[in-house]
């Protein structure tokens, strides 16, 4: 049995191209490549400008992390961004140690995250 | 009461005195010449066997108190082991758990014996099939174990995440026809030890060499995976690889507290 992990998309009306995904769950290899499924698809259909809430992220992994990195590039090929809120101590941990931190886009809040896209 | 003495036959440190019958003011001057005499003798940790005990007065049990203060000003320490539901019951109401610890067996409050006075280690072994799917229970019921033996949540964090890397990797790397792989927890009051072996081959050891001298340089490059090993280097104290006919073998070292 995979670990649970769900997204929970929903629209982000004041954002053009843009959709809020909501983490809930463990991130690791068991799951990468549904999760991977799912947000390449919303990029494909043209939302190219997310916000990953992490709120309810417990646990990523270095595979995890991988997927991230790769949202955050192919958004930014396509002309939009992938940016991630709220973050948990632990997480950010892992993200700073394996120094992704330098390479993602992470605020506080979500509307943090939502408001940086005005000012870009 | 009747009380009889004998050293554990585990640990010469210890002294296994078991009571039986009713524990009254009566028998206080008693037991306090035998607590002495044990001082003396330089064995400053006992533990108090009352399977048999059918009552416990006041008296005497300030008499045990004062007898575990003066073992705790020695380094020592006096448990209770084995007392029935109504005693237990009866000291607890009388706060008497805020002073003692209860045990329900020797076994079991010798094991607390070595995790609290000797670094004990506790093993735990798991061999489990090269499959992804295990990896996410195994891994939090090793960082359950850490937070359950006082180690921080950060902490625990840390070591789940070694297991999950240390894991994924054996899975991953390994030689498709390896039947099992054995992972060994060994948790400590200073440290944790992740030992993994699993069947992998020769190519596939060079790469993992790499890896783990690479440390902090892998995870810098572009790419989306690859950053395992270099991740658990990071996070760990000592990380050592090594090989043999049975295969690969890796051990890691993780510090409590230190981050």
């Amino acid at each position: 049995m995979d670990t649970q992990i769900e997204l929970q998309i929903s629209d982000l009306p004041n954002l053009p191209n843009g959709k809020l995904i909501k983490f809930v769950g463990d991130l690791d290899a068991t799951n990468v490549e549904s999760t991977l499924d799912q947000v390449t698809r919303l990029i494909r259909e043209g939302y190219v400008n997310m916000v990953a809430d992490f709120s309810n992220l417990r646990y990523v992994n270095s595979t995890g992390l991988g997927i991230l990195l790769h949202f955050s590039k192919t958004s930014r090929e396509k002309g939009g961004r992938f940016r991630i809120a709220n973050v948990n101590d632990n997480v950010y941990e892992i993200i700073e140690i394996i120094g992704a931190n330098t390479l993602l886009d992470i605020y506080e809040s979500v509307n943090d995250a939502i408001a940086s896209f005005s000012q870009t | 009461m009747k009380i009889t003495q004998q050293v554990s036959p585990f640990d010469d440190k210890i002294v296994l005195l078991h009571f039986e019958g009713d524990l009254n003011a009566t028998d206080c001057k008693q037991t306090s010449v035998l607590f002495q005499e044990i001082i003396d003798s330089k064995r400053y940790f006992i533990m108090a066997i009352m399977e048999q005990v059918t009552f416990i007065s006041s008296p005497f049990l300030g008499e045990l108190m004062g007898c575990k203060l003066r073992l705790v000003e020695k380094g020592g320490n006096l448990v209770i082991v084995g007392l029935n539901y109504d005693q237990r019951e009866k000291l607890i109401m009388m706060g008497a758990d805020h002073i003692f610890k209860f045990y329900p067996d020797t076994h079991t409050a010798y094991n607390q014996f070595q995790w609290d006075y000797n670094d004990g280690v506790q093993i735990l072994q798991l061999t489990v099939p090269p499959k992804m799917h295990v990896v996410p229970a195994m891994r939090r019921l090793i960082s359950g174990i850490a937070r359950q033996k006082g180690y921080s949540s950060k902490d625990a964090f840390r070591i789940e995440t070694i297991v999950d890397e240390i894991a994924n990797n054996a899975i991953e790397h390994g030689d498709k026809t390896q039947a099992d792989i054995d992972l060994e927890l060994r948790i400590g009051k200073t440290k944790v030890e992740v030992l993994i072996r699993n069947k992998t081959s020769t190519e596939k050891v060079r790469n993992l060499e790499n890896a783990v001298s690479q440390g902090q340089q892998a995870i810098q490059q572009d790419s989306t995976r690859g950053r395992g090993l270099a991740l658990v280097k990071l996070i760990s104290n000592a990380i050592d690889v090594s090989f043999d006919n049975n295969g690969t073998f890796i051990r890691i070292t993780k510090n409590r507290g230190d981050g």
